[in-house]
C-alpha cells in the first residue's frame, strides 16, 4: 500500500469524457448505417435477411453500446464528484473540471440524483470549519477576553439562549430549564481559572466530572447569548454560560461534535444536574397540566421533545427540545421556550415562546424529561 | 485539488454547507434553520422545511426538496441533498452555492 485510497479525479474525468465521446460516436455511426442500409437498393432474399439481422441485432447492439458508454461516462462523473467532495477538507467540488461531463454540462441535480444514494452527506463528522471556524478568529471575537463573560447567577437567570449550528437542543433546553429553577447551581459549576480557561462541572451517573474549556475551542456559530430581542442580529451576540457549557459537553462526550447532536430531554438534565431525570417515567407519556404544574412548583427543570416526523402545528419544529417554562392556569396552556432564541416576529418566524394546550402537547410532543429537585442537583457531591 | 490550487485557478468551486436538523447558521448573511427533514411517503422524496431569517425582514419558512434553489443574501444556493430523519443517522440539509 502506498497510502493512496480513492481515485485520481483528473483521470476519472479524462476517461469519462473519452467514454462519453465514444458513446456518442457509436450512436452517430448507428444512425448513419441505419440510413445507408435502409436507403440502399438491395432486393431479394439476401437483402431482406441482412436488413433483418441489422435491424434486429447489429443496429440495436451498436446503439446499446453507445448508450452504455454514455451512461458509464455519467457514472464516472458522479464518482469524480464524490471523490472531489471526499478529498476536499471543505467538501467542495471543482465544478469547472466536471463541466461537459455530466448531462452535457455540470449540474447539481445530476450529482444529487446520482450521488445521494451512495453518499451519506453526514457520514463525516462536522468539523469546526462546518461551524464557521473559531470564534476568536471571527470579527467579533478578535478582542475576546474570557474575564468579560458574565457568569453570575443573575446573568444566567436573565440571559436568552440562542442555539447555533449544532443540533444540541436537548442540552441547551436543559440548561435553560435549570437556569430557570436554580441559576446559582450553574454559576457554581463554571469557574474561570487564572489561565483564562474555564472548568465546568458535568455529571455522569451522578458523579461530578470537571471539564476544561478554552476560548480557542469555541466555534463561531455555536450557542450564544441572544441579546437583541426580535432583531435577530447574530454577529454581535456575545459568549455566555451556554457557549461554555456547550463546549464542555462536546469535550466531555467527544470525540467530535457528533457526540452532542441529538439526544433525549432527560439525558441533558442528568448531564447538567447529576440528578436522575428519566424520560417520561414521571409523566407516563400522558401528562396532565396539573402534572406539569406540580413538577414546576417543586423546582424541577422540564424539557420536552417534539414529534420527529409530523408536529401538527407549524410553529413547532420537528425533533426539537423545548424548555417548559410554566403553566398558564388561566388559559390551560403550557408555556414552552425555543432554544433558538428570537427569530423575528413575522408570521413565518418561529416563536421564541410557544403556548400549547395539553391536547396540543399530546399531539405534538413525544417525550418529556423531568429533572430532580434542586436539593438533588449535584448528584453525589 | 487543494484550496490554494482552486484559488489559483480562479474559483468555480461551489461551497457546500451542511446544516443539521434543528440547528441554525448563517449562510450568505441569512440565518438558515432546519425545521424538519422527513421522507414524504406520498412522493417518496425527502422534504425539508427551512426557516430563513434576514436582518430587518420578516422570516419565512420554505419547504424544499433536493434540486430546489434558494436566494440567500444576493446569492443563489441549491439544495444539494435532504437527509431525512430516521432516528438512526444524522439528518439535515446540504446547500451548495451556485456560482
Amino acid at each position: 500500500m502506498n497510502g493512496f485510497y480513492g481515485a485520481d479525479v483528473e483521470a476519472l474525468i479524462d476517461w469519462g469524457l473519452r467514454a462519453q465521446s465514444s458513446g456518442r460516436r457509436l450512436d452517430e455511426l448507428a444512425r448513419t448505417l441505419d440510413a445507408a442500409i435502409s436507403g440502399a437498393r438491395w432486393e431479394g432474399g439476401d437483402g431482406e435477411a441482412f436488413r433483418e439481422v441489422w435491424n434486429g441485432t447489429h443496429g440495436p447492439s451498436l446503439r446499446a453500446a453507445g448508450s452504455q458508454l454514455d451512461g458509464a461516462s455519467q457514472a464516472v462523473g458522479l464518482h469524480a464528484a464524490e471523490q472531489e467532495i471526499a478529498s476536499d477538507v471543505d467538501g467542495r467540488i471543482d465544478a469547472t473540471a466536471l463541466a461537459g461531463l455530466i448531462g452535457g454540462r455540470f449540474s447539481w441535480s445530476d450529482v444529487i440524483n446520482g450521488g445521494q444514494a451512495v453518499w451519506d452527506w453526514f457520514q463525516d463528522p462536522l468539523t469546526i470549519d462546518d461551524l464557521g471556524g473559531r470564534y476568536i478568529d471571527s470579527a467579533e471575537g478578535q478582542d475576546f477576553d474570557p474575564a468579560d463573560v458574565d457568569l453570575s447567577a443573575e446573568a444566567i437567570a436573565e440571559q436568552t439562549v440562542r442555539q447555533g449550528s449544532l443540533g444540541d437542543c436537548w442540552f441547551l433546553a436543559g440548561l435553560m430549564a435549570v437556569a430557570g429553577t436554580d441559576p446559582d447551581f450553574l454559576a457554581e459549576n463554571i469557574v474561570l481559572r487564572p489561565d483564562g480557561t474555564w472548568d465546568v462541572t458535568l455529571y455522569e451517573d451522578g458523579d461530578p466530572v470537571t471539564v476544561n474549556v478554552s476560548a480557542d475551542q469555541l466555534a463561531a456559530t455555536g450557542a450564544r447569548v441572544d441579546d437583541d430581542g426580535a432583531g435577530n442580529f447574530w454577529a454581535d451576540d456575545p459568549i455566555g454560560y451556554m457557549s461554555i457549557y456547550e463546549q464542555a459537553a462536546i469535550n466531555h462526550l467527544g470525540p467530535d461534535y457528533e457526540s452532542v447532536i441529538a439526544d433525549t430531554p432527560g439525558r441533558g438534565l442528568e448531564l447538567i444536574t447529576g440528578a436522575p431525570a428519566p424520560d417520561d417515567t414521571f409523566l407516563w407519556g400522558n401528562p396532565s397540566l396539573e402534572d406539569f404544574g406540580t413538577a414546576l412548583d417543586e423546582g424541577r427543570p422540564i424539557t420536552v421533545m417534539s414529534d420527529p416526523l409530523h408536529p401538527w402545528r407549524d410553529d413547532i419544529s420537528t425533533a426539537h427540545v423545548y424548555q417548559v417554562q410554566g403553566v398558564d392556569e388561566s388559559t390551560g396552556e403550557l408555556i414552552l421556550v425555543n432554544p433558538w432564541g428570537n427569530t423575528g416576529e413575522g408570521e413565518g418566524d418561529m416563536p421564541h415562546v410557544v403556548r400549547v394546550s395539553i391536547q396540543d402537547y399530546n399531539a405534538n410532543f413525544v417525550m418529556a424529561g423531568v429533572g430532580g429537585t434542586p436539593d438533588e442537583f449535584g448528584g453525589d457531591r | 485539488m487543494t484550496e490554494a490550487q482552486r484559488e489559483a485557478e480562479g474559483g468555480g468551486a461551489p461551497e457546500l454547507v451542511r446544516l443539521r436538523l434543528a440547528g441554525r447558521r448563517e449562510v450568505a448573511g441569512v440565518v438558515v434553520g432546519v425545521l424538519a427533514a422527513v421522507m414524504d411517503e406520498s412522493s417518496g422524496r425527502a422534504v425539508a422545511t427551512v426557516h430563513l431569517a434576514e436582518q430587518g425582514r420578516a422570516g419565512r419558512r420554505v419547504e424544499v426538496v433536493d434540486g430546489d434553489r434558494l436566494r440567500l443574501g444576493g446569492e443563489t444556493w441549491q439544495v444539494v441533498a435532504v437527509v431525512p430523519w430516521t432516528g438512526e443517522r444524522p439528518a439535515g440539509v446540504v446547500l451548495g452555492r451556485v456560482a
